[in-house]
């Protein structure tokens, strides 16, 4: 069983993936702010993350620039609002493995989850 | 002796009434006024969809400006906390004011800065800049601080103004809590609106006693002590009460400098913020509206009702007076700065109603308070009291009070309802029943000394005036 | 010696004899008192309803949490029979309805695809579009355009005249929510309510019109160009800009001529726009023209040479900067430093020695 880490702040998104990505078989766990995450990140790997840009306490960006320094191995998708052109090239500089837009289709992201598990 | 007698003190009835009745008079239309906004605002937003405006490209972007003087205990978790805003395009501009503690090197450790070379101008004259910095980790692209020598918030702002690049800038102070689409709906105004839009404000909710983590209200408290939680019925009644119905006759005057966003050519061409009064925050938003009205160009001013920003109130007697004497101050500046809009037509509400009003009941009230105390004690020293006819106006004048108190709660109550226990109600009452006997004489007091000092000051106010400020309202100030 | 204030007054025992004006201070008292009583009792009235209702709210709340998660992603849930239950046991009162209506278009707001579908489909299951219906009809703004707001969202079609009259309303939310209602049902030409659009387009409009086409359209893209003569600048502005973002390169021709527009915030979005299609001629049209233009048009045209031209171009401007406009100064010389990274240094030293010149 494969263990994502899934980052994200709307708490209707959250279920959604929960349920979702749960229902495929993943291990599931849930940071509801930056802080949160940092704390998950230190105490434990996972085989993918999942994360929005814009949440409390600690900016999806500076997650994503301690997960490639700390833990450069494990594929980062984004999860975000945002669909300018400059935030998704800001993030793919940064080095991230995907980038997902909300309004997203759950089926098609549970298919890209699949993609980057197989991987590696 | 007598029909004399009886002749003043009739007199005094009738300017006792009238006086009340003007009040009662205002506040009635400031209720109502506010009831009609806050209802208006509660239903525009109430389907508003966030993603389209963080999708969008049309969207201008924005300068957040945060001066910081000494602010080493909590300025890196305070940064962390604004870059965390909900907002497509942001710049953070932290402007280090001369801090004599250790702000700048925490912030170049934290967030891995170095000096740049960025060209800028002082389109509005400063204290020298030391150095400008930004981060090498691309997770902090939007961050700049700036360190430049000691001069005021006032000067800090200013020369965040001449470095920041988008053209719409916020103020704010950096240690207030900001929610986290605060900037979303500040921007707002600037969008929806077919007048040109020069500044928009919104609502401060005191912090004191709340839950805070890293930056965040994580849970609304009551304030513990009673002067905290007096200024909490102050603020309900400034910003929901007051400001919300000035905003409804577009005739807001002040904007909180702790949290404002502004148009920044506006800004620049008024001539920035004015170092030498105490009062910037007011001055500058005066400054601008009567440039605006000066070039007859059709403008507006925002203001949003919902709680955008948190701050922290004085919990001692010693620093809340201070700050009141310094708001007086700032006032009185203000008003002294731009007393030819007073009553002047041509500036429309702002001359006919705004600074008569900031005059009146702003300015004048608690030194016409501070008399009326000082004709009782002569009265008691003379055992001329009559405690009846005393109890009546008393109490006409502390009924008046708390009504007007439990209305400003109705407000919060009607409107956003931060103070969701039923028992913290009781204890707001409660404090609205002691405030006009322990909290108002010390703020009454406060004024009264502020005055005292600005007239004991007066060769800085002459300093002032002759401080080289180039625009135009400013020229036509020194010209009179 | 008696108190001379004695004479307003004679003891408590004697009210008529009080003098007028502290009659009326208790009168005034009373008033007050029972206005205070009336708001206390009013706002502690109000405090224990909201109350309720909010806990009433999150229970349903978290009802449909469960109920749509299980509708969208469990294979095992028996859709049809699960509906008919919640609509008999959980859609009974005013609250419930509008929980879900909200909750459902929260759920739809987030997702796309398959989900989305599937959710339009439950909200016509349950029934919910004859509560919207009925809101169409009140005279409220707000309901109006809430209710527009959920058609819109969920695709649900009505009668074209039954929205039509809205896209002119006073208010600007009725407006806005009849627009994208337009747009959003709309299976071609989404922009079409244009025309008949005679109130002019806020920028707050704008983005959620643009946003929608993005976002929720899902024919061909309109020709934008067709609105370029339209008789309102906001809507002439819009679509210029829009051109520009759906890249289509065969308007270039059109849009040309507004570079010579009367009114400024054409110009701007004309330029923008040109420079966005990477035109080549654009350098060689607005150039000339540099001096006699203002100070945001001028921007525009350096940001269009540091994007489109060379250096050769910048120095052309060079003699045309005024020397104490250092706002452009510094616009022209940070793009300098753009074109010449390898003369950073030689261009600082010599923007600042030009200062102290001028200090």
């Amino acid at each position: 069983m494969k263990k994502i880490l899934v980052i994200e702040d709307n708490p209707m998104v959250i279920k959604s993936l929960e349920f979702k990505l749960t229902k495929d078989g993943h291990e599931v766990l849930i940071a509801k702010d930056g802080r949160e995450a940092m704390k998950f990140l230190k105490e434990a790997n996972f085989d993918l993350i999942l994360t929005d840009l814009m949440l409390p306490f600690v900016t999806g960006k500076e997650l994503i620039s301690y997960i490639k320094k700390n833990l450069p191995k494990t594929p980062i998708i984004v999860l975000s609002t945002s669909t300018q052109e400059n935030i998704i090239m800001d993030a793919f500089n940064m080095g991230v493995d995907d980038f997902i837009t909300k309004p997203f289709s759950p089926n098609e992201l549970s298919l890209r989850v699949k993609r980057f598990l197989n991987k590696a | 002796m007598g029909s004399t007698l009886q002749q003043i003190t009739d007199i005094a009835s009738w300017l006792f009434l009238i006086y009340g009745a003007i009040i009662c008079t205002g506040y009635l239309f400031s209720a109502v006024f506010s009831l009609i906004e806050i209802r208006d605002y509660k239903r525009r937003n109430n389907f508003v969809d966030e993603t389209a405006m963080l999708q969008s490209l049309n969207l201008p972007a924005i300068s957040i400006l945060a001066p910081a003087y000494n602010e080493g205990l909590n300025i890196v978790e305070n940064v962390r906390s604004l870059l965390t805003i909900n907002y497509p395009s942001f710049e953070i501009v932290i402007i280090n004011d001369g801090s004599k503690d250790d702000s700048l090197n925490k912030l170049i450790e934290e967030y891995e800065l170095e000096k740049r070379d960025v060209l800028h101008h002082s389109f509005i004259p400063t204290k020298t800049i030391r150095g400008i910095y930004k981060s090498r980790n691309k997770a902090f692209k939007s961050l700049i601080v700036v360190d430049k020598e000691n001069g005021g918030k006032a000067d800090a702002l200013n020369t965040g103004i001449n470095i920041c690049k988008n053209s719409i800038i916020c103020c704010i102070d950096v240690d207030c809590i900001l929610e986290h689409d605060a900037m979303l709906k500040l921007i707002k105004p600037f969008l929806n609106n077919e007048k040109k839009v020069i500044a928009s404000g919104g609502v401060i909710r005191v912090a004191n006693s709340c839950v805070i983590e890293d930056g965040r209200i994580i849970e609304v408290r009551l304030p513990e002590k009673f002067i905290a939680r007096v200024q909490v019925l102050e603020y309900f009644r400034a910003f929901l009460m007051g400001r919300m119905a000035w905003s409804r006759v577009d005739g807001l005057l002040l904007i909180s400098g702790a949290f404002g966003m502004f148009d920044k050519p506006t800004v620049i061409e008024a001539g920035g913020y004015n170092t030498n009064t105490v009062g910037e925050d007011m001055e500058l938003l005066v400054r601008m509206r009567r440039m605006m009205r000066e070039k007859n160009v059709p403008y507006t001013v925002g203001f949003v009702p919902d709680p955008l920003c948190w701050t922290e109130v004085p919990q001692s007697w010693k620093v809340l007076q201070s700050q009141r004497n310094r708001w007086t101050r700032g006032t009185a500046e203000t008003l002294w700065i731009h007393k030819k809009m007073l009553f002047n037509p041509k500036y429309k509400i702002l001359g006919m109603l705004s600074t008569p009003f900031w005059f009146f009941f702003e300015w004048l009230a608690p030194l016409i308070e501070f008399f009326g105390i000082l004709f009782f004690l002569f009265l008691l020293f003379f055992n001329q009291i009559n405690w009846i006819i005393f109890l009546t106006f008393f109490l006409t004048v502390y009924s008046f009070a708390f009504l007007f108190s439990v209305t400003a709660l109705f407000f919060e109550e009607y409107s956003f309802q931060q103070y969701t226990k039923p028992k913290y109600i009781f204890r707001l009452i409660g404090t609205a029943l002691l405030e006009p006997i322990l909290y108002h004489p010390v703020i009454m007091w406060s004024s009264v000394m502020g005055n005292f000092d600005l007239i004991r000051g007066n060769k800085k106010w002459g300093v002032m005036t002759r401080t080289g400020f180039t625009n135009p309202v400013k020229k036509n100030k020194n010209n009179n | 010696m008696t108190p001379n204030f004695v004479i307003l007054f004679d003891g408590f025992s004697n009210f008529r004899d009080w003098a007028w004006i502290m009659k009326i201070n208790v009168l005034i008292i009373l008033f007050f008192l029972f206005l205070t009583l009336c708001l206390v009792t009013f706002i502690l009235g109000l405090r224990l309803f909201k109350n309720i209702r909010k806990s009433k709210k999150k229970e349903q709340e978290n009802l449909l949490i469960d109920f749509l998660n299980s509708f969208l992603f469990d294979e095992d849930f028996e859709k049809q029979k699960e509906i008919e239950n919640f609509k008999k046991n959980h859609l009974n009162s005013e609250l419930e309805i509008k929980v879900t209506i909200k909750e459902i278009l929260q759920f739809h707001k987030n997702l796309k695809g398959e989900s989305a579908t599937a959710l339009e489909e439950l909200f016509l299951q349950l029934q919910l579009d004859v509560f919207i219906l009925k809101d169409l009809d009140k005279n409220n703004w707000y309901d109006t355009a809430r209710a527009i707001y959920a058609l819109s969202e969920l695709t649900i079609e009505v009668p074209v005249n039954n929205i039509e009259p809205y896209l002119n309303d006073p208010r600007d939310e009725v407006r806005q929510q009849s627009q994208l209602y337009f747009l959003k049902t709309a299976k071609t030409n989404p922009l079409q309510f244009l025309d008949k659009t005679k109130r002019p387009l806020t920028t707050w409009q704008q983005i959620y019109i643009e946003n929608a086409l993005k976002n929720y359209y899902e024919g061909p893209a309109p020709d934008f160009a067709q609105w370029l003569n339209h008789e309102l600048i906001s809507v002439v502005e819009f679509s210029i800009r829009l051109i520009a973002r759906y890249n289509q390169f065969e308007n270039i021709p059109k849009l040309v001529p507004f570079l010579k527009h009367a009114k400024e915030s054409v110009k701007i979005e004309a330029i923008r726009s040109l420079r966005k299609l990477e035109y080549e001629e654009l350098l060689g049209l607005v150039i000339p023209d540099f001096e006699k233009e203002n100070l945001l048009i001028k921007k525009e045209i350096l940001k269009t040479i540091k994007q489109l031209g060379n250096h050769d171009d910048l120095q052309r401007i060079r003699p045309l900067i005024a020397a104490d406009d250092w706002e452009l100064k510094i616009k022209y010389l940070n793009i300098e430093r753009f074109f010449l990274p390898e003369k950073i240094e030689q261009i600082n030293i010599e923007s600042m020695r030009e200062k102290e010149i001028e200090i």
